[in-house]
């Protein structure tokens, strides 16, 4: 009788991961960042910090190095 | 402001892609800003992208929606841009050509300069609704996501900080906060609305900001007495301050709130070996000035205004080409100034003398260079004898001057001032009666009338009596009289009877 409780226990837990999982996979392929992923790389791009941080340090090596620029003096 | 990193300024916050957030975020990017969003090499996605599709042009962007006003079919936002003064930067031009050598190709180099060195300081829909403006180094305000009023910090005094964000926020030593924001907590757009902002929406591009028909005005709150609704105190009572009734429409009304502010000196404009522009100014000074009104119109009738040292000089635009400025003649350079650090009391309105006789708050030749004498002709104040000379024909100014108050002769509702002696100085004193405008005293009370007069240290008919004692000295009189006479009788009484 234990046994009999302690596995449909589980598969009880088993079937609510399985519509937790449903739910947030339907709530985040709805969600606004995967839908304009899905068309544009602007977005993709521009919502990661981690690959804007990589992209704007490749832009910053490529660029030539400029010398200190000229310093304005005084109140604009 | 706290400067923001490379990839803060591009990076989007999600909540921007939210219709239930921002509905812009509707729109996909490349409407607006070109480039190609199928590339994911960050090179060819860039490519032909317009980094602010709203300007110089935003009617193809915002212009969308935000040309027409639904309402009334009026010019609205974008439909109102091309005299929007934040986009067109006209002012700065339209002075600098009144100053100008015409010729063609000195010329040239002027408008190669000011591209280089001014023209980069304007603004547009996006760089104050989405990003702070490029002249500051640019980058989202909040990830994108569209702000309907620009915050004050990234957008408003990132730009005019120097003079107007540091006096409204009282960042100049020694001066307070100007009384709007500090009291009422006020911020920019309290005054200068959306409206002001996106342009005045006529044909004609203004001259300068003050021609802004839509322009921000005091008297837009503070209603003047005389017209439609005058300002109220907490009663409801019409407040009709006797100050305002002599100088309204004579002076401006910063001449008396004002603070000292901001002016500013000798700027030399150029740029360095990688072409970036650079700036150098002499120190700026604390100072206040009152001047004539170089432009008096119907809507700024005011003969006295204050005026602010702008930075311009002959040599401004050496670095690009010699006597660029050989007209300098043409335009003061003390110009028409309205000061953010309003004060209710301040060092020129505590009296009247505090500002009548002070000859240091006037604009004087000794305030000039040589080379702007000329220049601000037509603004410099001649100054008038001392109110001691102007008052000799008195048997003693000094005396009348310290000690009776301005307004006791200088009445606003007589038309024109006291100068009968025998109107103060007789029984039926003009003083006697409290003129309209004039303070309200009482010289027949049977409290302490002369309490208010004492203390404002004013000297007037009466003023060193107070009717009560009068009247319980002659009772302490009458009843010594009539003592010694009682006493006389009883004595003589007593005599009779011995």
């Amino acid at each position: 009788m234990d046994i009999v409780c302690r596995i449909s226990g589980a598969r009880n837990s088993f079937k609510l991961l399985l519509a937790f999982i449903a739910i947030f996979t339907l709530v985040s392929w709805n969600s606004p960042v995967f839908l304009h992923a899905e068309e544009s790389s602007c977005v993709s791009c521009h919502t990661s910090m981690k690959k804007l941080l990589e992209i704007t340090r490749d832009i910053e090596a490529s660029n030539p190095k400029v010398e200190k620029p000229a310093e304005s003096k005084g109140e604009g | 402001m706290a400067p923001l990193e490379p990839y803060e300024k591009v990076l989007i916050d999600t909540d921007f892609l939210d219709e239930d957030e921002d509905v812009h975020g509707q729109i996909s990017c490349e409407t607006c800003h070109g480039g190609n969003p199928e590339s994911n090499d960050y090179k060819t996605a860039h490519e032909g992208l317009v980094r602010d599709p709203t300007f110089p042009d935003p009617s193809k962007t915002c212009g969308e929606c935000h040309a027409i006003d639904d309402e009334s079919g009026h010019p609205k936002i974008t439909g109102k841009n091309k005299t929007n003064l934040h986009v067109t930067l006209a002012p700065f031009k339209n002075k600098i050509y009144l100053r100008a050598n015409p010729d063609s190709c000195v010329r040239d180099k002027i408008d190669d300069a000011m591209g280089t060195n001014c023209s980069a300081c304007h603004s547009s829909c996006g760089q104050c609704h989405v990003s702070r403006p490029t002249s500051v180094g640019g980058g989202f305000i909040d990830g994108h996501l569209f702000q309907k009023t620009p915050p004050v910090e990234t957008n408003c005094t990132s730009c005019h900080g120097s003079r107007v964000g540091k006096e409204f926020h009282g960042e100049n030593e020694g001066i307070p906060a100007d009384v709007h924001h500090a009291e009422h907590e006020m911020a920019c757009k309290a005054c200068h609305t959306g409206d002001e902002m996106h342009g005045h929406g006529m044909d004609k591009e203004p001259f300068d900001r003050y021609e802004v028909a839509n322009r921000a005005k005091c008297e837009d709150c503070h209603k003047m007495a005389g017209s439609e609704k005058t300002e109220t105190d907490k009663q409801g009572k019409d407040l009709v301050h006797p100050d305002h009734a002599i100088h309204q429409g004579k002076v401006s009304c910063q001449v008396c709130h004002s603070m000292p502010y901001k002016n500013c000196y000798s700027c030399h404009v150029g740029k360095d070996k990688s072409g970036a522009p650079y700036f150098e100014t002499a120190p700026s000074k604390m100072d206040f000035k009152i001047g004539l009104n170089p432009k008096v119109t119907e809507d700024r009738p005011e003969k006295y205004v204050i005026v602010r040292h702008v930075p311009v000089n002959p040599g401004l635009f050496d670095f690009y080409v010699k006597d660029a400025l050989t007209n300098m003649d043409k335009a003061p350079t003390w110009k028409f100034a309205t000061p953010h650090n309003i004060q209710l009391k301040t060092p020129q309105n505590g009296t009247c003398l505090a500002c009548h006789g002070n000859d240091k708050l006037f604009l004087a030749e000794e305030d000039l260079e040589p080379w702007e004498v000329k220049a601000n002709k037509d603004i410099l104040v001649p100054l008038k004898p001392t109110p001691s000379v102007r008052h000799n024909w008195l048997e003693q100014p000094e005396l009348h001057l310290k000690k009776v108050d301005c307004l006791t002769c200088h009445n606003p509702s007589l038309q024109s001032p006291i100068r009968d002696c025998q109107q103060c100085h007789a029984k039926d004193s003009v003083l006697l009666t409290a003129a309209e405008g004039t303070p309200e005293y009482s010289l027949t009370n049977w409290s302490f009338t002369n309490k208010e007069l004492l203390e404002k240290g004013n000297y007037v008919v009466g003023s060193n009596r107070i009717p009560a004692l009068d009247i319980i000295g002659i009772l302490l009189i009458i009843l010594t009289f009539a003592g010694c006479a009682i006493h006389g009788i009883l004595r003589f009484i007593s005599r009779r009877r011995k």
